[in-house]
C-alpha cells in the first residue's frame, strides 16, 4: 500500500474542495458524507501502510512525488516519508479525525454552517497529514503552518461572536511566535547542514561533535516551535481560549491531534536532540512545570471545556517530560493514549453540552448519570483511563514516563506524581459534579436532558475500548510484557538510543514507584468522592468574594493580564506611534509630498503650450541653437 | 518589395473608384488588400536578394518585420475608424491618401538610399497634413493641419540640410556606401558632424522628441481622433524605424557626433512628456503627450545603437501600437456617445461597459509597462539593449518616468470605475472584434514574449 500513500492526504483535500466550492449545489447532509467518506478512506490506506510497515525491515521508505522547489543549491521535494512513526500518527490522524467527523455529523447538525465547518475539517486532516508525512522540515512546516490556519478558521467558526473571534486570532498570533523559531531553526538546519531532508540531515548530525552550540542552537529554536503548537510555558495561553471553537474541533485539534505535532516533531528530531542534552534538560523543565502549573489552574474551572483545555496542556507537558528525560518512546505512547481518552473525553463533553442544550458551566449540571447513561459510563472509562488506573491505558504510558523520570532525576518525577495527583483529582471533581448527585440546573434544561443521538454515541463507544485497551501495546517487561511499541518503533530512535545508555531500573524500585503512583492516585479519588459525593459540595458562584489562592488559581494566575501589560500594550503603543508619526506624518507625507510636486511641475510646464505656432518655432529655434552649440562647438 | 507595389496599387485603386464610380467597395476592397499584403510581407522573410531598385530599397528581414507592424496596424485601424468613412463624398480620397501615408511608411522603414528616406517621409507627411484638415467644416481640424504644415515644413528644411551635408562630404546616398565612408576616417569631419546634428534635429520633429514637440499635443489634439491615432502609431513606427535605420546604419562608427545629444533629447522627452500628461483632463490630449514620452524611450533603442536595440524597437512599437489603437478606438466610441473626450466622460463605464473597461484597462496597463502585458516587455527589452554598452543613467529617467505615468493611466482607469452612466455606449461587432484582438495580442505577447524576440 506504500505506493498509494500519496492518496492518503490527497483524499482530505478534495473532500474540502468538493466541499468548499460546490456545497451550494448539493443537500446539505451530503457534505457530511463526503468529508467522513474521504477521510475513511484515508484511513483504510493508513492501515494497509501500517501492515506494510509492521512486515517490512524497519527501512524507512522514501516516496518522492514531485520537486517542489529548485533554485541553484536548493531543493525541496514534495516527498512522503514512511516509517514506524509516521504510520502511527497516520492511523491516530485518519482513525481518531475518521470518528469526529461521524460525531460531528451529530454534533453539528442544525448548525447553518454544517458543508463550511466539514470542508474546514477536510483541510485540517489534509495539513495534519502533510505535516507527519514529509520527508523534510519545509513540507513540515508547511503542514504545521495549514493546521494553525485551520484551527483559525475552526476556533472562529462561529464568527459572529467578538470573543471567539479573539481567540481566534490570540491562537493564531501566539502561534507565530512559535513558528518564528520553527523557521529560524530550519534556516540554521539548512545552513549547516546544506539540506533539509530529515535523512540527510540526521546522517550528517550523527558526525557532529557533541555538544556542539549549533546544534543547540538548533535544538531550542524547533522547541519554541513546540511551545507554540503544543502550548508549553510561556505560550500556553491560546489553547484554553481555543475552545471557543465547535467541541469536534476541541476534541479533534485541540486535544488528539495538532496539539501533539510539537511532541511529533521532537521525536522526529530525537537524534538531533540527542546531540543536545542541555536542551533535552531545558524540554524536561518547561514539561515538567507545564504538566504541574496547569493542572493546578485546572482545578479551580468551572467551565467543562476549560477543565479538559488545561488537562491537555498538563498531559502535553508530560509528553515533553518523556522526550525531556530521553524517552522518545514514552513520549510517543503517551501521545498515543492520550489522542484516545482526551478524544473521548471531549467528545463526552461534547455530549453533556448537545444534552444541556449548550450549557457548560458544571455548577449547573449534576446527576445526569440517569438521563445520559452511555455518555456517563464512557467519559467514567475516560476520566479512569487520564487518572492513570491500571490497566487502563493511561496507567501505562503515564508509568512509563515516570519511570524514566526517575532515572534520570528524582524530581522530575515528583513533578509528575504531583501533576497526576492533581489530574486525578481535577478530572474527577468534573466526574462527580456532573454525573452524581443531583440536577442542579433549570427546569427547562431538565426537560430537555436526551441522550446523544447514535452519530454521536457509537464515536463514544468506540473511543472508550480504545481508551481502556491502548496501553496494551506497552506493557513494560515487570509486567510480563514485551513493549511492542518500545520495538515497533525502535528503527526510529536507534540513532539516539547509543546517548542513552543509563542504568536500568531495579525491578523492585520500578514496582514500589508504581505502587507509589496508583496509591495516590486512589486516594485523591476517595477524597474527591469525599468531597464531592459524600459532602455535596458545589463551587461557589462567581459573584462570591474567594480567599488569595482559589482566586488565583480560578484566575489563571493573571498570566494573560501579565501578558497583555507586558508585551501586547507596548506593541500596540509602538503600533500607535508607527502609524500617528511615521506612517502619517513620514512615509504619507513624502509620498504625498511627490506627487504633489509632480501635479505642481505639471500644471507650470504645461504653460509651454501656448498655442501659438510663432513661439513654438521660436522655442525650436532656441532648441536647435543649444544643440548645435553643445555639438559643435564641443569638438 | 512587393508590399509597396501592392500597397502603391491599392492607392492608385482608390483613385480609380473615384472615377469608375465603385468607391462604396473600396472600404471593403482596402481591408482585404492590406490582410493580403501582411501575407505576401511574410513570403519575403529570409530574402537572398534583399537590396531591389538599383539599390534604393532594401527588404531585410529588420524591415519587413517593421512592415509588418505597420500593416498590422493599420488593419487595426481601418477597422476601427469605419465613421471617417461614413462621409460618402470622400470616401475614395481618405482611403487613397491613408494608404499613400502607408506608402511612405514603407520606404521610411525600408529604405537603402538617403533620397529615398526623403522622398517617404515627404509622402508621408504631407498625406497626413491633409487627413489632419479633413474635417473641413471643423476649426481645430483646420488649425491642426495647418500648424502641422507650417511646423512639419520648418523641420523638412533641416532633414533636407542635413542630407545634403552628408552628400557634401561623402558624395553618395548609399546607406552602405556612407557607413564605409564613416568607418574609414573622414576626412570632412565638419561636414559630417554639422550633417548629423541637422538630421538628428529633423528626424526628432518627426518622433515628436523634446524640444521638437511642440506640434504634437495641438496637432492631435485638433485633427479627428481617427487621424490622430494613425498619427500616434503608424506615424511614429515609420519615423523611429528610419531614424533607427540610418543611425544604427549609416552612423554607428560615429557615435560621438550624436550619442550625447540625443541622450538628453531622450532624457527630456520622457520627463516632460510624461509630466505635461499628469495635469491633462481630456483623456485624448492625455494620450497625445504620453506619446510624445514613449518616443522617448524608443531613443533609447538608437542610443543602444546594436542589433537588440532593433528587436526591441519592433516589439515595442507593436505592443504600443496595438494598445494605443485599442486606446483611441474606445476614446472615439465615447467621444461619439458623450460629446467629449474628457475624463469625466469615462465614468461608470466599469459597469456599463465592461468590455471597453477591460480592453482600456490592458491597453493603460500595457503603456504604462506593467507587467505580465506586452509593453511591460517592450521596455524590458528596450532597456536591456540600451544597458549592453551604456551606464544606467537614462534607464533611471526613464523609470521615474514611468514611475510618473502610472499616475494618470490608472487615473483613467479608476475613473471608470467611479460614478454612473445612465446609458451604454453602442459598440458595432467590428470595434468589438478589434478590441477583443488588442486585448489578445496585448496579453499573448506579455506572456510569450520570445514570439516576436527570436532575432533576426
Amino acid at each position: 500500500m506504500k505506493e498509494l500513500i500519496w492518496l492518503v492526504p490527497l483524499l482530505p483535500l478534495v473532500g474540502f474542495l468538493l466541499i468548499s466550492l460546490g456545497k451550494s449545489y448539493f443537500s446539505k447532509s451530503l457534505a457530511g458524507i463526503i468529508a467522513s467518506a474521504m477521510v475513511f478512506g484515508s484511513f483504510v490506506i493508513s492501515l494497509g501502510v501500517f501492515f506494510d510497515v509492521l512486515n517490512g525491515d524497519g527501512k524507512p521508505t522514501t516516496v518522492t512525488l514531485f520537486e517542489w522547489i529548485a533554485t541553484a543549491d536548493f531543493h525541496v521535494n514534495i516527498a512522503f516519508l514512511v516509517d514506524s512513526l509516521t504510520s502511527i500518527m497516520l492511523l491516530i490522524i485518519t482513525g481518531v479525525g475518521f470518528l469526529i467527523h461521524l460525531y460531528s455529523m451529530g454534533y453539528m447538525h442544525d448548525d447553518e454552517g454544517y458543508a463550511k465547518f466539514f470542508s474546514y475539517l477536510n483541510l485540517f486532516v489534509f495539513f495534519m497529514l502533510l505535516l507527519v508525512l514529509g520527508d523534510n522540515y519545509l513540507v513540515m512546516f508547511a503542514g504545521w503552518e495549514g493546521v494553525g490556519l485551520a484551527s483559525y478558521l475552526l476556533i472562529g467558526f462561529w464568527f459572529k461572536n467578538q470573543p471567539y473571534n479573539d481567540a481566534a486570532k490570540k491562537a493564531f498570533i501566539v502561534n507565530r511566535i512559535g513558528d518564528l523559531g520553527f523557521i529560524l531553526g530550519i534556516f540554521l538546519i539548512y545552513t549547516t547542514f546544506g539540506t533539509i531532508q530529515y535523512s540527510g540531515v540526521f546522517s550528517e548530525a550523527v558526525n557532529m561533535a557533541d555538544q556542539s552550540p549549533t546544534i543547540v542552537a538548533i535544538t531550542l529554536l524547533l522547541f519554541v516551535g513546540a511551545m507554540g503548537k503544543s502550548a508549553q510555558i510561556p505560550l500556553y495561553t491560546w489553547l484554553p481560549d481555543a475552545m471557543a471553537g465547535p467541541t469536534p474541533v476541541s476534541a479533534l485539534i485541540h486535544a488528539a491531534t495538532m496539539v501533539t505535532a510539537g511532541v511529533y516533531m521532537i521525536a522526529r528530531s530525537n537524534i538531533l536532540y540527542s546531540l543536545a542534552p542541555e536542551t533535552l534538560g531545558f524540554v524536561a523543565i518547561i514539561g515538567g512545570a507545564t504538566a504541574v502549573f496547569a493542572a493546578t489552574i485546572g482545578i479551580f474551572q468551572n467551565d467543562i471545556k476549560k477543565v479538559l483545555a488545561y488537562s491537555t496542556v498538563s498531559q502535553l507537558g508530560y509528553m515533553f517530560l518523556a522526550l525531556g528525560v530521553g524517552a522518545f518512546t514514552g513520549g510517543v505512547f503517551h501521545l498515543i493514549t492520550h489522542a484516545f481518552f482526551k478524544a473521548l473525553l471531549f467528545l463526552g463533553a461534547g455530549s453533556v453540552i448537545h444534552a444541556m442544550g449548550g450549557e457548560q458551566d458544571i455548577r449547573k449540571m449534576g446527576g445526569l448519570k440517569k438521563y445520559i447513561p452511555i455518555t456517563y459510563m464512557t467519559f467514567l472509562l475516560g476520566t479512569l483511563a487520564i487518572s492513570g488506573i491500571p490497566p487502563f491505558s493511561g496507567f501505562f504510558s503515564k508509568d512509563e514516563i515516570l519511570a524514566h523520570a526517575f532515572n534520570v532525576n528524582p524530581i522530575f518525577w515528583v513533578l509528575g506524581v504531583l501533576g497526576s495527583m492533581m489530574t486525578t483529582f481535577y478530572m474527577f471533581r468534573l466526574f462527580f459534579l456532573t454525573f452524581m448527585g443531583t440536577f442542579r440546573g433549570t427546569e427547562d434544561q431538565k426537560h430537555h436532558l436526551h441522550e446523544s443521538p447514535k452519530t454521536m454515541t457509537i464515536p463514544l463507544v468506540v473511543l472508550s475500548v480504545l481508551a481502556v485497551i491502548a496501553g496494551f501495546i506497552g506493557i513494560p517487561h515487570v509486567l510480563g510484557g514485551n513493549h511492542w511499541l518500545e520495538h515497533f518503533l525502535a528503527p526510529v530512535f536507534k540513532d539516539s538510543a547509543i546517548h542513552h545508555h543509563g542504568s536500568e531500573l531495579k525491578v523492585s524500585t520500578e514496582y514500589a514507584l508504581m505502587g507509589v503512583t496508583v496509591t495516590i492516585t486512589i486516594l485523591m479519588i476517595l477524597f474527591a468522592r469525599n468531597k464531592f459525593v459524600t459532602k455535596r459540595f458545589v463551587p461557589a458562584d462567581d459573584s462570591v468574594k474567594q480567599g488569595f489562592i482559589p482566586r488565583l488559581l480560578a484566575n489563571k494566575y493573571y498570566v494573560d493580564e501579565f501578558y497583555n501589560a507586558i508585551i501586547v500594550k507596548p506593541l500596540n503603543g509602538l503600533a500607535s506611534f508607527s502609524y500617528k508619526f511615521l506612517e502619517l506624518k513620514g512615509v504619507d507625507a513624502i509620498v504625498n509630498g511627490v506627487g504633489k510636486l509632480v501635479v505642481f511641475i505639471s500644471s507650470q510646464a504645461r504653460k509651454l503650450q501656448t498655442g501659438n505656432t510663432g513661439f513654438y518655432i521660436f522655442a525650436m529655434v532656441i532648441g536647435i541653437l543649444i544643440i548645435l552649440a553643445l555639438n559643435l562647438f564641443n569638438k | 518589395m512587393k508590399a509597396l507595389l501592392l500597397l502603391s496599387g491599392l492607392g492608385i485603386l482608390g483613385i480609380v473608384s473615384e472615377i469608375l464610380n465603385f468607391k462604396k467597395y473600396i472600404y471593403k476592397l482596402t481591408i482585404v488588400g492590406l490582410i493580403l499584403t501582411l501575407g505576401i510581407t511574410f513570403l519575403e522573410w529570409d530574402n537572398p536578394a534583399p537590396l531591389q531598385f538599383s539599390n534604393m530599397v532594401n527588404f531585410d528581414n529588420l524591415a519587413i518585420s517593421f512592415i509588418a507592424v505597420l500593416v498590422v496596424t493599420a488593419i487595426l485601424w481601418f477597422l476601427t475608424s469605419a465613421p471617417i468613412f461614413d462621409d460618402s463624398e470622400h470616401i475614395a480620397d481618405k482611403t487613397t491618401l491613408i494608404l499613400f501615408a502607408l506608402v511612405g511608411a514603407v520606404c521610411m522603414v525600408s529604405y537603402h538610399n538617403v533620397t529615398m528616406l526623403f522622398i517617404g517621409i515627404e509622402i508621408l507627411s504631407i498625406c497626413m497634413y491633409v487627413m489632419a484638415g479633413s474635417k473641413k467644416g471643423d476649426l481645430a481640424s483646420n488649425e491642426s493641419s495647418m500648424k502641422y504644415f507650417l511646423m512639419g515644413a520648418f523641420a523638412t528644411g533641416f532633414l533636407l540640410m542635413g542630407i545634403a551635408f552628408i552628400y557634401g562630404a561623402t558624395a553618395t546616398f548609399d546607406l552602405a556606401e556612407i557607413k564605409m565612408y564613416m568607418e574609414n576616417s573622414p576626412e570632412h569631419l565638419e561636414l559630417v558632424y554639422t550633417g548629423i546634428t541637422l538630421l538628428v534635429i529633423g528626424l526628432s520633429f518627426k518622433i515628436s522628441a523634446v524640444p521638437f514637440h511642440f506640434w504634437a499635443p495641438d496637432v492631435y489634439d485638433g485633427a479627428p481622433i481617427q487621424v490622430t491615432s494613425l498619427m500616434s502609431t503608424i506615424v511614429k513606427t515609420a519615423a523611429i524605424a528610419a531614424f533607427y535605420k540610418l543611425f544604427t546604419v549609416s552612423f554607428a562608427s560615429q557615435s560621438i557626433a550624436w550619442e550625447c545629444t540625443l541622450s538628453y533629447i531622450a532624457g527630456i522627452t520622457i520627463i516632460l512628456g510624461n509630466l505635461i500628461a499628469v495635469f491633462q483632463s481630456s483623456a485624448k490630449r492625455m494620450l497625445a503627450y504620453s506619446g510624445i514620452s514613449h518616443a522617448g524611450y524608443l531613443l533609447l533603442a538608437i542610443l543602444a545603437n546594436n542589433t537588440s536595440g532593433g528587436n526591441a524597437l519592433v516589439y515595442y512599437t507593436l505592443a504600443y501600437s496595438v494598445a494605443t489603437i485599442a486606446a483611441f478606438a474606445i476614446i472615439a466610441l465615447v467621444l461619439q456617445a458623450k460629446g467629449d473626450t474628457n475624463f469625466s466622460s469615462f465614468e461608470g463605464l466599469g459597469k456599463k461597459n465592461p468590455l471597453l473597461a477591460l480592453a482600456t484597462i490592458l491597453s493603460m496597463l500595457s503603456l504604462a509597462g506593467i507587467p505580465p502585458f506586452a509593453g511591460f516587455f517592450g521596455k524590458y527589452y528596450l532597456f536591456t539593449s540600451y544597458l549592453e554598452n551604456h551606464g544606467i543613467g537614462l534607464v533611471v529617467v526613464a523609470l521615474i518616468g514611468s514611475a510618473i505615468s502610472i499616475y494618470y493611466y490608472f487615473r483613467l482607469i479608476v475613473t471608470m470605475f467611479k460614478g454612473e452612466s445612465e446609458e451604454v455606449i453602442p459598440i458595432s461587432g467590428t470595434v468589438k472584434l478589434v478590441l477583443i484582438l488588442c486585448i489578445l495580442i496585448t496579453v499573448a505577447l506579455g506572456i510569450f514574449p520570445e514570439l516576436l524576440n527570436g532575432g533576426w
